[in-house]
Formats: C-alpha cells, structure tokens, sequence
C-alpha cells in the first residue's frame, strides 16, 4: 500500500531505497526536500521532532512522511498516496528509522564506508526486514481497532452493575484508562463517525470516575416541589469563606519596587536599572549542565565546568529545552508572532537533536549558529530581486511591470513609492504611478506633487499619474491603470495602495483581487 | 665595599639586560609563528557548484570514491579530503579538498563562505534545461564571478556541460553563447541596482569585461573553459578526466 520508502544522506546520497509501483518518481521527495526541509514551510511541520505531523507533507497525489536522524545525517522518508488512509505509517516509520540505525550503526558513521558499501550490495539484506516491519505495523494497527466489548462503553457505566464495579476498580482503571485512550486516539481517523463517539467518550468516561466520587461528598441536590429549596442556600453557597478578609500587607505588595518620596512629601517613582538586562547573559550560561545518562562522575567544581566546556556531548532535547523557551520568549518580547516564534524554535531544535557540539563550544553558542543559519534560509530570497531585469523581459514581451506598494498604515508606502520612481526614472523608464488609495484624504493629491517635482528634476522624464477620485473600488483602478499604461506604452505601472493590517479579512480579500 | 657595590650595581644591570633581551627574544619568536601561520592558509579548496538538479553530487561521489550513486537533492553540502584516483590504479593524485555545495535557491549563498581558500571552482550545468533556465545559471555564474575573491584572485573556473547523452542536450558552444548574453544583460541592470543594507563593495568595480564591448568570457582574467560530459555514463569519458585533469593541475 505503501509507495516508496527510502533513506537518503543529508548529502543527496541514497542509501537504500525501495519502491512498489513500477514507475516511481523521485518527484515527492525533491519537492520534500525542496519545500520543507529547506524551504521551511511551516503547515508541514507541526508536530515536531522532526516528524511530519498526522498529516505529512502532500504534494499532487502523495502523501510524505519523513523522520531526522541528525547525528548520522539521514533522512528516512515514506511516500503514499494521498487517498489511502494508513492509520500505522507512524508507527512503521519509527520502527524503520530505529531498526536501520541499529542495523547498519557501524557503517554509518563513515560516508565512504557506506558508498563502497552501496556498490557491493551493503544495503540490499534490508527490503525483507522492511517487509516484515510494515506486516508488524499493520498488525498492530489492526488490534488496536477491535470494537470495545460492552463493558468499556459509557452505557454500561451508567448501569448499576457498572457503577458497583467502578469505585473499587478506580485506582487499576488508571493504567487501563490511558491505554484505550492512546488506542482509542491512534484508531479514531479511519472509524471517524463511529470513533468520535467512541473517542470522546473514553476521556470523559476516566474523568467521569474522579467526579462521581467528588460529587458523593457533596450529596445529591435537593429538589423542594420542583424548585431548589431555600434551605439549601447554604448547601448551593461553595464560596471560600474560611480566609478571613484581612488585607494583605503593603510590604509584600509594593516590596523592593516602592520609590521614594522628596522633601516637598510628593511620590517618586522608583527608576528602570539598567542592571537587569546583563543579568540575564550570565544566566545563560549556566545551563550547561551534564546530561543526566552521562555516566562519568561528577567531578569537583571548578573542574566540572572545564568538563563540560571542553568535552563534545549529544544533545538531547532536555538539554536544549531551557535555552529554547529562553529564546522563545525573547523572540515573543521582540514582537515576533508567537506561532512564528514557536515554529523557529522547533526547527532549531530538530536541527540539533542528536547532533555532537565541538569541544569549547557552549550550548548557547551551538543554538546561536542553528538558528543563524535557519534565519539565514527563511530570509534568502528563492527567485532573483533583480527588478531591472525583470522589467527589460516585460518590456521585450511588450507588456508593462506592475509593483504594488501594500504595507500596514504609515510605514511609508508612498514615500518609498517615490523614491523607487526616482531610480527607475534614472533609469530611463517610463512610468505610471496609479492611485488605488482611495481611502485616505490626500493621498491623490500627495502623488500629483511627487509626480510634478520627479518630473521637474529631469529633462525628458516621463511620470504620469493616474487616478480616478476618490471613494471608488481600487482593483477596477488598478485595472484600469494597466490598460493604459499598455497603450501608451509605459514601462512601469506603480501602484499605491491604502494601508491595511493583516488580520483585517475584508480589506485582505480585496487585495486579492 | 664600593667595589662590591659597583659589581652589585653592574649584576642588576646586566641581570635587567638579561631579562630585556629575553623577552624580546620571545616576542620575535612569537611574530615569527604569526606570520607563518598566516602565510600557511594554503588555497586547496574545489567547489563544485550550480543549479540544483544539474549533477553535482554525482560528480562529487564520483570523484572521491569512483563509483555512481543515485542520488537526490542535497541539503547539506559534501565535504571531503581525499587523494585524487588517477586512472593507473598504483599511484594515487594528490590530496584534494573537494565541497559539493547544494544547489537550492536559499542555501546557494555559502558559496561565498569558501571562496577565501577556493583554487578552482567546478561549474556544472544541465546541458537540457539551461535554454530554459538560462536566466537563473547565468545569475547564480554572474555572483561568483563577480565575488571579490574570485576576482582578486584570478580563481580558474571549469564549466562542465553535463548530460549531452540526453536527446535534448545543447552543445557547449550554444551554451556559451547564450550565457555570454545574459550576463552582458545582466551586468548593466546590476551596476544600475539599489544598495542594499550591507553592502559596502563598489558596485563600478564589479563590471566585469569591457564596457562597450558586448561581454565575452574571455575579457575576463579567470581561465575559464567549457567541457561537454555526461556524468551517468560509466565509462571514464572525455567529461570526467577533464574535471580531474582540471583539478590535478591546480592541485600541484
């Protein structure tokens, strides 16, 4: 059912691959590598541990899932069609990922032994022990969706003979509770409109058990002719009433941050030191701790902190986890959207997981460079800025390039609209500027006078402007704009629009347009 | 006893000259290593570089270990330090340091971070697709050319054509044709093109041939030369032994 499975280098090198269809194309995994691996694109990539999440990686007809092994730099990834619904490629991708490591763990280290090694066939042992790892996952993806007899259902819980069975079995229902559960959340997709049911009720049946005991302290509601009794105001009374109300001191209150009051007895504010800032870089550095499977002995202070500054160890993600929320937060703080942030994160930390640090590099430095190099992939542009050029090709297929100034409001939109109109008209272009702000009061008017100075500095510059008033639909302008620009023959079509926030949909969806 | 105070007076004069000559000593010792060190950074780096897709880790595997692999994009380059196989299989070329660089868009940049210890760069080319592309291989030939190493140091440049096996496939003077006028385009839109945050290089310096020439690949002072080949193919072809010639040459 599978399509293709396959272990590549990090370096492009395949090392085993193995496909079912005839005709595999190494498309999937191209555009794997291409849109995800590098490209960073983040709808692939919740779920982290450098796993695809439930959903993989989808691109025509396929569906991918992948798994990082850093620190032999491998990437083991399985392809199937998008349509198929395989509840046990999970499963079957960490079996596969820890039984090829385990097998070939010598070879894998040395890149050469593993070429010569492809030659020879070194690899080849492994398509039966993949066939006999998709048989175990199928298998125990097949067990784990046998319906549940009665007595797992909610229905017998609320039967007398499952309510006396219930409160002894309480502390053995744990155990089993979060194993049906896991099952039951590992079987939910492919039984959807039975599994919902079933899914959710298994939670609420384990939180039920706690709560049926909670309510039995507080007695059954007394109901008096239909209507809650006044005598049990106080039973219906669950405010906290044993703290008594005394006020708490002022000290601990205000504490260290009272300031201080001047002669004339008026209240001055304690002043911001800039003293905390240092605090925290020395912080950071004491989180390199050893690993807690180290076996070696702690030794005496000062020559711990020399073990662990010179020798090379494997990073794990408890280690990297304090320094990540650090930078986590300092991110959300520099007012990076928290999903970005947290996507950045996650990334740094896959990239990490498992690899060595060289000897006197400290933690901080190693996530320092991954996420230099992330940050370094995610800002280089993919296609070429090279503006001029792209005009001479437009201007050769005599049509005109259009820009789009779209921005949030007052970041300088028409500003930099006119700067760029400079250049290009040093350029010896021939430009439209057109107005589709038609919201805000002046903006036509504050493109008529740059367009008058831009042509006023240069003899023989061409800069017209287009509008059409204000208060009408800016894409029907826009339109409009482009239509003459193509007749009169003008390069560049410059086209100002009004600011908009992202977040605002109507406005957004008008830009589409 | 003013005898005895004079030879004291003369013993801490000379023990002082003693100490001065010492440390002098040391520090001339220590400038000396300094310049030495520097002066070792020897250039023994080959990059292999282009579009992705154009055959550079092939050639990459088949440099170092002589065998063909089948291979996928790449996302970290390969690196390694290896001595050259020559085609008499008792004696072994000289070591080499080759880098495979990946070829995707965002990870093309790292090119730059070797061009310090560069000796020569491997420029491979689908002979295929380049009609098609020839826009994104002539900029991505155009930055390393117009790096500030390259052209300082005069770096040889070999542009290996591969795939002619294919039906489709250019012949290597078309190629240079057609990348002889795209980079004549490209180096006036560049010249003419916007600073950006930091760049602080001189972009007149970066013109490169002449200027009211249309732009050859000869004007420029790197040695640069065009070879057809197809790396799939397993016999030791033409393509193969030009690229080792090519680096067995430098490495010396």
């Amino acid at each position: 059912m599978l399509d293709q499975a396959t272990v590549l280098t990090k370096g492009g090198i395949v090392l085993w691959s193995h496909s079912y269809t005839p005709s595999a194309s190494p498309a999937p995994i191209d555009s794997l590598i291409r849109s995800v691996l590098v490209g960073e694109q983040a709808s692939a990539r919740v779920g982290g541990e450098g796993k695809g999440d439930a959903e993989g990686y989808v691109k025509d007809s396929w569906r991918v899932k992948w798994s990082l092994a850093n620190d032999v730099g491998v990437v083991f990834v399985i392809v199937y069609q998008k349509i198929l619904h395989l509840p046990y490629t999970d499963t079957l991708l960490e079996s596969f990922h820890k039984t090829f490591l385990d097998r070939y763990k010598d070879s894998l280290g040395d890149e050469r032994a593993c070429v010569m090694g492809l030659g020879e066939g070194a690899f080849d042992g492994f398509e039966d022990v993949f066939e006999d790892l998709v048989r175990e996952a199928e298998r125990t993806a097949k067990r784990t969706q046998k319906p549940r007899t009665f007595q797992e259902t909610a229905a017998y819980a609320n039967t007398v003979a499952g309510q006396r069975n219930e409160k002894p079995n309480a502390t053995d229902a744990k155990p089993t509770t979060v194993e049906s559960s896991i099952a039951a959340a590992s079987s939910s997709p492919p039984s959807s409109p039975r599994g919902r049911g079933g899914g959710s009720s298994k939670p609420a049946e384990s939180s039920q058990s706690p709560k049926m005991g909670g309510k039995g302290g507080r007695g059954p509601r007394v109901w008096d002719h239909g209507m809650p009794g006044t005598a049990s105001q106080e039973q219906l009374d669950f405010s906290d009433t044993k703290e008594g109300d005394d006020a708490v001191v002022s000290e601990a209150l205000v504490g260290t941050s009272l300031g201080q009051r001047t002669a004339d007895g008026l209240y001055d504010a304690l002043e911001l030191d800039d003293n905390e800032y240092e605090e925290e870089d020395e912080g950071d550095d004491s989180s390199i701790v050893p690993n807690s499977t180290d076996p070696k002995p702690s030794k005496t202070g000062l020559f711990s902190f020399l073990h662990n500054l010179t020798s090379s160890k494997t990073l794990s993600k408890e280690d990297l986890e304090p320094t990540m929320l650090k930078m986590r937060e300092h991110l959300i703080n520099k007012n990076v959207a928290a999903e970005i942030a947290s996507h950045l994160c996650d990334s740094v930390t896959t990239g990490l997981v498992g690899q060595q640090i060289a000897a006197f590099t400290s933690l901080r430095t190693a996530v320092k460079q991954q996420m230099e190099s992330a940050l370094k992939r995610i800002l280089t542009p993919a296609s070429s800025t090279d503006v001029l050029r792209d005009i001479f090709a437009a201007k050769a297929s005599n049509r005109p390039y259009t820009i789009v100034f779209v921005g949030v409001n007052g970041v300088g939109k028409s500003t930099n609209l006119s700067k760029i109109c400079f250049w290009l008209l040093q350029n010896k272009l021939k430009v439209l500027i057109a107005a589709c702000d038609t919201f805000r009061s002046g903006a036509v008017e504050q493109l008529r006078v740059h367009a008058r100075n831009l042509m006023a500095l240069e003899e023989g510059s061409v800069v017209d402007l287009f509008d059409r008033g204000y208060g009408k639909d800016p894409a029907g302008i826009a339109k409009d704009a482009i239509q003459f620009a193509k007749t009169n023959h003008h390069d560049v079509v410059l086209i100002d629009t009004a600011g908009r926030m992202q977040d605002n949909e109507p406005l957004m969806r008008a830009l589409a347009k | 006893m003013s005898t005895s105070g004079n030879t004291a007076s003369e013993g801490q004069a000379t023990l002082v000259l003693l100490a001065v000559l010492c440390v002098l000593i040391c520090l001339g010792v220590i400038a000396l290593v300094v310049i030495l060190k520097k002066k070792s950074v020897r250039r023994d780096t080959f990059l292999i570089a282009g579009l992705s897709d154009a055959g550079k880790t092939v050639l990459y595997t088949r440099l170092r270990y002589g065998k063909v692999v089948e291979t996928r994009r790449s996302m970290v380059e390969n690196e390694g330090r290896f001595p050259l196989s020559s085609d008499d299989e008792d004696s072994r070329g000289p070591m080499v340091h080759v880098v495979d660089l990946p070829g995707h868009e965002k990870l093309r940049f790292r090119f730059a971070d070797f061009m310090p210890v560069t000796r020569g760069i491997a420029f491979v080319i689908d002979s295929t697709t380049v009609a098609r592309n020839v826009r994104d291989v002539a900029e991505y030939l155009y930055d390393v050319l117009v790096n500030p190493h390259v052209q300082k140091l005069e770096i040889p440049i070999l542009v290996v054509c591969n795939k002619k096996d294919m039906l489709l496939a250019l012949n290597e003077e078309k190629i240079r044709s057609l990348l002889e006028a795209e980079i004549d385009r490209l180096r006036t839109t560049r010249a003419a093109a916007v600073e950006s945050q930091d760049d602080d290089r001189n972009r007149a310096d970066e013109f490169l041939g002449y200027e009211n020439e249309t732009f050859k690949f000869e004007h420029l002072p790197n040695p640069m030369s065009f070879v057809p080949c197809s790396l799939i193919s397993e016999d030791n072809g033409d393509g193969i032994h030009a690229v080792k010639d090519f680096i067995q040459e430098l490495a010396r």
